[in-house]
């Protein structure tokens, strides 16, 4: 049991991470938020699978380890100072917005579960709730922000959720599954990464409201 | 067996990068469609002989992955075939330097090899992989003139892609979610354990997961709302890659929706729930197309916004679920596949000559290049639905299984969909009227760009002669698939028909 709320603590921080980097405009702390929260994914997974003795989970959080806590922030930060971005451009959206979507998001979260989940113990809910509530709101970041950087964080914080999701309740998937996952992380962001470049060279800035050439 | 083609196609692909001439990188890329050819048509042969010849348990193609497999390795040849032309002209043209013509065929055979991956797959995850992989392939392919539009477009086509297969990944999540407590041991994602378990999952969480599955699929199906990454990509993208996306692509991804269908289906006891939201995705889909194609300006979108209508159309027809909407709905794939793709290499033999796809700087096709303005008019005739292409056959079909649905005359198969008259009314209402408005746009737009709207004197210029060669030859495949003369390609449909495997 105690166990179990170490896990629903994790998954709340997790959550106030997402909601950190939403109302955050500094493109580096948005980077920062992901390791910090993929850190804490790879000590969910690495004491889950001491606990389950699963040794997939923990060959996969070793592995997520130096992917996501170490190449990909460092990636991220060589990509932040080769294109000089510092803050994201969001005007628009204002905090009460922002707050009534993680309100909306929580109560819709919280009435899907509900209806959905019965022989599950308390904490499994707990995580369900707050991994979904992480994945909703990592696409709502990838909606609001401006800077491609920002949007490739708010993907990264949707792949936590999932991580953590699939530690959870799909701990039973193969390894060769958990382990394709990595790489498709690890290639999605390199392309993300050479397109921002590519889109930096051409347009001199990452705020996609200046990506407006195609129209119908 | 099949396998086989994979990993030849993946170990090939870097080989371009040793090639430093460009006939070089055309002659190897003819072998390896020849070797690609011959394996496809020994693995079909033997899988209508009842030998599926599958080396590892986590493939499994059922009669439509075969079909589909067929129609992409198909069309990738006729792409191939065409690409030689054309990029050889960007090549000539120095719009491309070596290193970019490299490029294209690296890319290009291992987005094949996705596809493939795809349609053999008896695995979720497995199918899942394949989807990404695609995206990940194709999305250099879309931005590969590295001008700002395709930049945007390729960014918008990446992330949109991403969101939406991991849209789909949690999907997955609740489905294994749905199914671990019924089994023992490490969780299969085999769609056929997967099929033999479903009647014990949780009927809640398989909806949920449908839907997931459904939004993160129907993303790359190009399914309207998910649909806004498509018209700018297809556009964008290098013309034989724009076949081969707009054609074969789309369908794939349909292929997973479809096969997660048969297990909701099971579970749920009913096909009404999942049957119902693809109706809805799917009418969308056509009504949102026939909007846009009204109004549209640029040829090559005008293309890839009658892609979303094809899409809107299939998903109904297998949403149907009768075996005359099935058998309709495979037939459209095959028939859109190889209509499609030739009007995308069509329009690149416009862009060819006249450097822009908007259609206001496209002038009297028809006497310039009256080789492709006249095929050209053909297959615009042809995908619209005008009779007596098959197209027409199927749009037909598609209204008359409606009606037949709604007076109840129509045959029904094992989990089949009951409609409410009063909203099977409405649909045929917005599909007809839908349809009526695409035929008229298209053939509209069609119209200005090949007839000559001013006094001015138009010379007749060099078509490209072995591309249209390329795109008769699809034409004829057509007629024979039209006039079941290709037995293979019936005996798949039917089979996929009766045993809905």
């Amino acid at each position: 049991m105690i166990h179990g709320n170490i896990f629903a603590i994790i998954s709340l921080i997790l959550f106030i991470v997402v909601i950190m980097a939403i109302f955050d405009t500094g493109v580096k702390r948005n980077i920062v938020y992901f390791a910090i929260q993929s850190m804490l994914v790879i000590i969910f997974g690495i004491v889950f699978s001491i606990i389950h003795h699963d040794i997939y989970i923990l060959i996969a959080s070793i592995l997520g380890f130096f992917s996501k806590v170490i190449i990909i922030p460092q990636a991220l930060f060589f990509l932040q100072k080769r294109t000089k971005t510092s803050r994201d451009n969001v005007k628009e959206i204002v905090p009460a917005i922002n707050l009534a979507v993680i309100l909306g998001v929580m109560v819709f979260v919280y009435f899907l579960t509900k209806n959905i989940v019965s022989d599950i113990s308390n904490y499994e809910v707990t995580i369900l709730i707050l991994g979904l509530g992480t994945f909703f709101l990592g696409l709502y970041m990838m909606v609001i922000k401006n800077n491609l950087i920002a949007q490739i964080t708010g993907f990264l914080f949707v792949e936590n959720s999932i991580s953590i999701l699939s530690i959870t309740f799909a701990s039973k998937l193969p390894l060769i599954i958990e382990i394709g996952l990595l790489l498709v992380v690890l290639m999605a962001v390199a392309i993300m990464m050479t397109l921002s470049l590519s889109v930096n060279k051409m347009f001199k800035t990452l705020d996609t409201q200046k990506l407006t050439k195609l129209k119908d | 067996m099949i396998e086989t083609l994979l990993i030849i196609l993946i170990i090939s692909s870097p080989v371009f990068l040793l090639l430093k001439k460009s006939g070089y990188i055309y002659l190897f890329s003819f072998c390896i469609q020849l070797i690609m050819s011959a394996i496809t048509f020994i693995f079909v042969y033997n899988f209508l002989n009842g030998d599926t010849m599958l080396f590892f348990s986590e493939f499994n193609a059922g009669n439509l992955g075969v079909l589909m497999l067929s129609t992409i390795v198909f069309v990738s040849n006729t792409a191939l075939l065409y690409s030689y032309t054309f990029m050889d002209q960007e090549y000539r043209n120095e719009s491309i330097t070596l290193k970019k013509l490299q490029l294209f065929y690296i890319l290009t055979y291992l987005f094949i090899a996705s596809m493939i991956l795809v349609t053999i797959s008896g695995n979720l995850a497995l199918s899942w992989l394949g989807i990404e992989l695609s995206t990940l392939s194709s999305a250099f392919l879309v931005g590969y003139y590295t001008k700002k539009t395709s930049l945007e477009a390729a960014w918008k086509y990446f992330i949109i892609n991403t969101i939406g297969v991991t849209v789909a990944l949690l999907g997955i999540l609740f489905l294994v979610f749905a199914t671990a407590k019924n089994m023992p041991g490490e969780t299969s994602l085999s769609f056929a354990e997967l099929l033999k378990n479903a009647a014990s999952m949780n009927p809640q969480m398989v909806k949920i997961a449908f839907v997931l599955l459904l939004v993160g699929f129907g993303t790359k199906v190009g399914l309207v709302p998910m649909h806004t990454w498509l018209p700018d990509a297809h556009s964008k993208a290098v013309t034989p890659v724009s076949g081969i996306l707009s054609s074969i692509l789309l369908p794939t991804a349909l292929l997973i929706i479809l096969k997660v269908k048969s297990i909701v289906d099971v579970t749920l006891g009913s096909s009404n729930f999942t049957s119902s939201l693809l109706i809805v995705f799917g009418v969308m889909s056509v009504a949102m197309a026939g909007f846009m194609i009204l109004i549209q300006q640029n040829y090559k979108r005008l293309l890839a916004y009658s892609s979303i209508e094809h899409m809107g159309i299939m998903a109904i027809l297998f949403a149907l679920n009768t075996p005359l909407a099935i058998m309709f709905a495979c037939y459209h794939y095959v028939f859109h596949a190889l209509i499609k793709s030739s009007l995308f290499f069509l329009s690149g033999n416009i862009y060819m000559v006249y450097h822009s796809t908007k259609i206001a700087k496209v002038k009297a096709v028809l006497k310039r290049i009256p080789m492709t303005g006249f095929i050209f008019l053909a297959m615009a005739f042809a995908i619209t639905g005008i009779p007596p292409f098959g197209i027409f056959t199927t749009k037909l079909g598609m209204l008359e299984q409606i009606v037949g649905l709604i007076s109840g005359k129509a045959a029904i198969n094992l989990f089949g969909l009951s409609i409410n008259p009063v909203i099977g009314t409405i649909i045929f209402i917005i599909l007809l009227l839908s349809l009526v408005l695409i035929s008229i746009g298209f053939v509209m737009a069609v119209m200005r760009l090949l007839l000559k709207r001013e006094n001015e004197h138009v010379e007749k210029v060099a078509d490209n002669f072995w591309g249209n060669m390329v795109i008769l030859v699809s034409i004829a495949v057509l007629m024979l698939v039209s006039f079941d003369m290709i037995p293979f390609v019936k005996d798949l449909i039917m089979n996929f028909v009766t045993n809905r495997i």
